[in-house]
């Protein structure tokens, strides 16, 4: 069930009155629960048993976790919750990218195998609900949480519908005290609520999908065929269009969990002003980065052994960090060129700490060029798509060209959105929302909602994030 | 809690949220109701999305009914040139519209003769070129695989179906969407450029059209190069349309016969034939029909696929009724605007006319 469809419109009026109705906070848990799980129902049942069964294995396992005393045992639960959630989402997601690369490796040995066809549905969410609820089973172990939540809260924690299948990436210490605690929402959060879920809407449909998706769309379905110009665009159109989609995703999630009275963390906060690629990272997708640093990253030893280790471990975390968002070498690339930026960035402050005064205008000019260029093995479909992008570049001969108009609204799109990103690199679009005048708020909000209304009835596209 | 996770509560501005919220609905609502109205007045009128989910309900109908469907088959043409109205009143039949618009009609009547319940008159708008050039691709074979599958299990309301419905429920009762668009084409094509609305959808699946809503001849010559499949005529500057119309006319002079096509045609024939027989031996009625075509259109029709070698072998070996408009004085009159359909002043008449020549009328 999608955000930007009328089914999810029908649904969350629904749940959201439902939940007004009831009196009591257990009943009104109850009803958030199920309609979280008629939620992921609604696009496949049977997968709702995957869910079930990971929710209710992390619960008993923690469980036993916080009542145990004996350090080594506690460790064997541990294990077991990361052995059965990794699995899950090892067979699930990379089942068939493990095998397709065992084929290839025996073939160069010169052994001939022929897997099995792999033709498994990938569970929608599991990456995001599989390390919501890693979160928890680590913190029990780090004694940095209780274990002895109730299983209908443990359940509803993950699979609360705003976050469940393309996050933000809830943590356990985060949502399980609000599931704890009775609340009710007031109004200025269901106002603000609203206004977040118009502006991700907006985001997602108009900005994303209407103006920069076309122009991704049309180049990278035939790359070798257009000049530098048009390459420039799409590739500058790409980072606003995975931006607009996940960031609009994130805001609407956001937005409707404050409907019903709870907070969720923020997960963008204008990264392509970024000055540098760990200010990057401080900035772009902070649950999951967030997330990495503090459950692989700092576990692994961090900055704690010595450069050379610090290096390995922070490769290692951005390559984990590419594979997490698909079963894909080019995802691993794109994690892999992040991780050379972040260890080359942090061996250049360390050899020239004056770099901090470096031109910050420059600096984040070049950050966003550079991730920009790095989309391009995300976005690719093979190495030689991306290299047909990359080398298209300098092309100056065309047999086609992108529709001037297409181009231009593109291209304006993006300017608009980095200088945005500049003007709101150190504040927030809550303090700018909320300087405004009512009446501009309401234009603002008007704007969104007619948005929304004028490029309904095509095809909804799918959240470009569902598929991690 | 991680220094660097925030939540969004400590930032929060203080809204005024009842004119906030409520200006901002308000003149959404305005924005969408002032749509409307302008659309209205430029004389648009919502119309059905022709979705998979109602070809779907038609195609259960065909079954449902028995013996009572009057099931009609084919591709635009019968959407537009039959009345179903009248062809209710005539045939005291009830009318299941099942033809796809650009889509072939084997998919469609392959499923109908393999479906024991299908047991009513059948008829087909055949259009040579679809016996030998159909494919998987096509709307018309999609539409017959979703109704196979959906008749195979009972299936939960799933998101699809769900939304499929609720989209279906709003696009229909407004303007906005007339005929599949959306709002934002709505305004570029009908509000700031005065585009007209030429056809309509109606929930029974069959299509109104008004030519005298379009611009002619420049849409007549438009239908004529799609159908020889040129996209920009070479003409020199200050050309008239008699220019472009002995321009089109040299070019289907130039046609050949498509005489390799002609195995293949019989091969298909001989399945259809099959078909066909199969619905009559349940006790239905089978009419292949060739629907009015004119001007460059047919030109171009009997230039391809010559009547004498493909049609009337078709007549000759099908083993049921055939119709071709052109044998029929009181079809032949009528003559397609575009080259390919009719009228919406024309159907009723049109549909009177081929009720009596398929002698399936019980009253006038």
């Amino acid at each position: 069930m999608l955000f930007n469809s009328l089914t999810f419109l029908v649904f969350f009026v629904a749940v959201f009155l439902l939940h007004a109705l009831i009196p009591g906070w257990i009943g009104r848990k109850r009803l958030l629960l199920a309609a979280s799980y008629v939620f992921y129902a609604a696009w496949n049942p049977p997968y709702v048993l995957i869910l079930a069964f990971s929710t209710t294995m992390d619960w008993w396992l923690a469980r036993r976790i916080g009542q145990c005393e004996d350090e080594g045992r506690r460790r064997t639960l541990l294990v077991l919750s990361l052995a059965g959630n990794l699995s899950l989402l090892g067979f699930f997601k990379y089942g068939g990218f493990l095998l397709e690369n065992f084929q290839h490796l025996a073939a160069a040995a010169g052994v001939q195998y022929s897997p099995p066809a792999w033709d498994i549905v990938l569970p929608v969410g599991i990456s995001f609900y599989t390390f919501a609820s890693l979160s928890y089973t680590i913190d029990v172990y780090r004694r940095q949480i209780r274990s002895d939540c109730s299983l209908s809260d443990y359940a509803l924690f993950v699979s609360f519908f705003p976050h469940l299948v393309a996050g933000p990436i809830v943590r356990a210490s985060f949502l399980l005290p609000q599931i704890e605690q009775p609340r009710s929402a007031t109004a200025q959060q269901v106002a603000w609520g609203l206004c977040l879920l118009a502006t991700g809407l907006f985001q997602k449909a108009v900005l994303a999908d209407e103006v920069l998706a076309p122009v991704v769309d049309t180049v990278y379905g035939n790359s070798g065929a257009f000049a530098a110009p048009d390459i420039v665009a799409a590739i500058l159109a790409f980072s606003g269009q995975i931006y607009y989609d996940f960031a609009g995703y994130s805001l609407a999630a956001i937005g409707l969990a404050l409907c019903f009275g709870f907070e969720f963390p923020d997960n963008f906060r204008h990264p392509y002003a970024a000055r540098g690629f760990s200010d990057f990272w401080r900035r772009w997708h902070i649950s999951l980065s967030t997330w990495l640093r503090d459950y692989l990253y700092i576990p692994l030893g961090g900055n704690r052994r010595g450069e050379n280790r610090a290096t390995v471990n922070l490769m290692l975390t951005m390559l984990i960090g590419g594979l997490w968002h698909g079963a894909s070498w080019m995802f691993v690339l794109w994690g892999g060129l992040h991780g050379t930026y972040l260890a080359a960035e942090r061996a250049w402050r360390r050899r020239f700490p004056v770099a901090e005064a470096a031109p910050a205008v420059a600096l984040s000019l070049l950050t966003f060029a550079l991730v920009s260029l790095t989309w391009i093995p995300f976005r690719a479909a093979d190495p030689a798509a991306a290299w047909s992008v990359l080398s298209g570049l300098w092309r100056l001969d065309a047999t086609v060209a992108l529709d001037p108009t297409l181009r231009t609204l593109g291209l304006v799109a993006m300017a608009g959105t980095v200088l945005w990103h500049f003007l709101l690199r150190d504040s927030s679009f809550e303090a700018r929302f909320g300087a405004w005048r009512p009446v501009t708020q309401a234009a603002a909000l008007a704007i969104c909602l007619i948005g929304i209304f004028l490029v309904s009835g095509g095809d909804s596209h799918a959240f470009i994030y569902f598929q991690f | 809690m991680p220094s660097s996770i925030s939540s969004s509560e400590r930032r929060r501005p203080s809204l005024l949220w009842q004119p906030v919220l409520g200006g901002a609905a308000l003149a959404a609502l305005l924005f969408v109701c002032l749509m409307e109205l302008r659309l209205g007045l430029r004389g648009i009128r919502p119309t059905v999305p022709d979705t998979e989910a109602r070809w779907i309900e038609q195609r259960s109908s065909a079954a449902a009914l028995g013996e009572r469907a009057l099931i009609l088959v084919g591709s635009s043409r019968m959407q537009v040139d039959a009345d179903l109205g009248v062809l209710r009143a005539r045939t005291g039949l009830e009318p299941v519209q099942l033809a796809v618009d650009g889509s072939s009609f084997m998919p469609v009547l392959e499923g109908l003769a393999a479906d024991e319940a299908v047991r009513g008159t059948v008829i087909v708008d055949l259009l040579d070129p679809h016996l030998t050039s159909h494919n998987q691709q096509e709307t018309a074979y999609r539409w017959q695989q979703a109704y196979e599958r959906s008749r195979a299990r009972r299936e939960l309301p799933d998101f699809e179906r769900v939304e499929r419905w609720l989209s279906d429920a709003w696009r229909q009762r407004l303007r906005s969407y007339a005929n599949d668009t959306r709002p934002l084409t709505s305004l570029r094509h009908r509000l700031l450029t005065a585009t007209q609305q030429y056809f309509v959808t109606l929930s029974d699946r069959s299509q109104l059209v008004d030519y005298s809503k379009v611009e002619m001849p420049a849409f007549y010559y438009r239908r004529a190069l799609k159908h020889l499949g040129i996209s920009a005529p070479p003409l020199a500057p200050g050309w008239t349309w008699g220019d472009l119309d002995q321009l089109l006319r040299g070019r289907i002079e130039q046609l050949t016969p498509r005489t390799d096509a002609i195995e293949a045609y019989a091969a298909a024939v001989r399945t259809v034939a099959a078909q066909a027989q199969a619905i009559r031996a349940r006790g239905g009625r089978v009419y292949f029909v060739a629907l009015p075509a004119s001007g460059l259109v047919r030109l171009m029709d009997e230039r391809r696929m010559p009547r004498a070698l493909f049609w009337d072998r078709l007549a000759r070996e099908i083993g049921t009724p055939t119709l071709h408009f052109e044998d029929v004085p009181a079809l032949r009159e009528f003559s397609c605007p575009d080259g390919s359909h009719l009228d919406i002043r024309q159907r009723a008449a049109f549909t009177h006319a081929l009720v009596d020549a398929l002698g399936l009328g019980t009253a006038r």
